[in-house]
């Protein structure tokens, strides 16, 4: 608990608005990894918002020159598992499940779609998932994403990479370019295939 | 990196530079360069005005809408 951004905190009316611009920059940032986090426009929104108003307060306990998009995304981060902790773990894919979808490798070359990607991303274990957009798509280097996911930088390399393969294997298994009802088809016997393993358990 | 390839099962023992390796390469490579757009194409959207509007209206007394009240996960204390 802090008692940042209360009356206890001396005014600083400079400092605030140093600060208000450097948060008001990040803004497109959190969207995208609350975007990119939630796979919903409209609840990654309202992540984002209240992962911006929850920085504003603990503004006074921001140490200004240090890496505040860091410090952003590990708000926003926190805020998206307090309000998902009672089902993401439910929501989970079974890891070994996708890897055992694994199928010869076609055509290397093929393009990626956006929408199968977004898809694969969605069925990506939520802790890998967060691993691989900070490493890979939001600039962060594995120490700085272990210190946003309060975990130790092997723990970030491994999930990076397991998240990798089994993106790999979901895009590969989904047969995504050609058709889009196989491509839902696939999706689905992956995540019923994931169910049973995980209730077994 | 070079862990996150040993990491990778199917490629089993392949040399480096062996056609396996190439192959799951130019995947990643293509799996990468999508994501990157998916998150880029959010941060090139422009930010919609509620963000801004709530940000002002916490302004005036610097303290903030109860709803942002709760645990700080802010970490800037030391030093």
């Amino acid at each position: 608990m802090s008692s940042a951004g209360r009356s206890d905190q001396p005014a600083d009316p400079a400092r605030d608005a140093a600060f208000k611009r450097e948060l008001v920059a990040l803004i497109p940032h959190l969207r995208a990894f609350a975007r990119t986090l939630t796979g919903d426009p409209t609840s990654a929104d309202d992540l984002a918002q209240d992962a911006m108003m929850k920085a504003w307060d603990a503004r006074a306990s921001f140490e200004m020159g240090t890496n505040m998009k860091a410090w952003t995304f590990m708000i926003l981060r926190n805020q998206f598992y307090s309000e998902k902790r009672r089902s993401w773990r439910q929501s989970q894919l079974d890891q070994e499940a996708a890897e055992r979808t694994l199928v010869a490798i076609d055509d290397p070359s093929a393009p990626v779609a956006l929408d199968e990607l977004r898809m694969g991303l969605g069925m990506l274990p939520a802790e890998q998932r967060e691993a691989l957009i900070l490493v890979g798509a939001g600039g962060f280097a594995y120490e700085e994403a272990a210190e946003i996911c309060g975990c130790a930088v092997g723990t970030v390399k491994s999930r990076v990479s397991r998240a990798r393969r089994a993106l790999q294997a979901i895009l590969e298994r989904g047969d995504y370019d050609r058709d889009g009802a196989s491509a839902s088809e696939a999706m689905g016997s992956i995540l019923a295939h994931a169910e049973r393993l995980s209730s077994a358990r | 990196m070079a862990q996150a390839q040993l990491n990778w099962g199917f490629m089993k023992k392949s040399p480096k530079g062996s056609p396996e390796l190439d192959e799951a390469r130019l995947r990643q490579q293509a799996i990468g360069a999508r994501l990157r757009q998916i998150f880029n194409d959010v941060v090139n959207e422009p930010v919609p005005d509620d963000f801004l509007e709530i940000l002002r209206r916490a302004e005036p007394n610097g303290s903030v809408s109860p709803a942002a009240v709760g645990n700080s996960t802010a970490e800037g204390d030391e030093a």
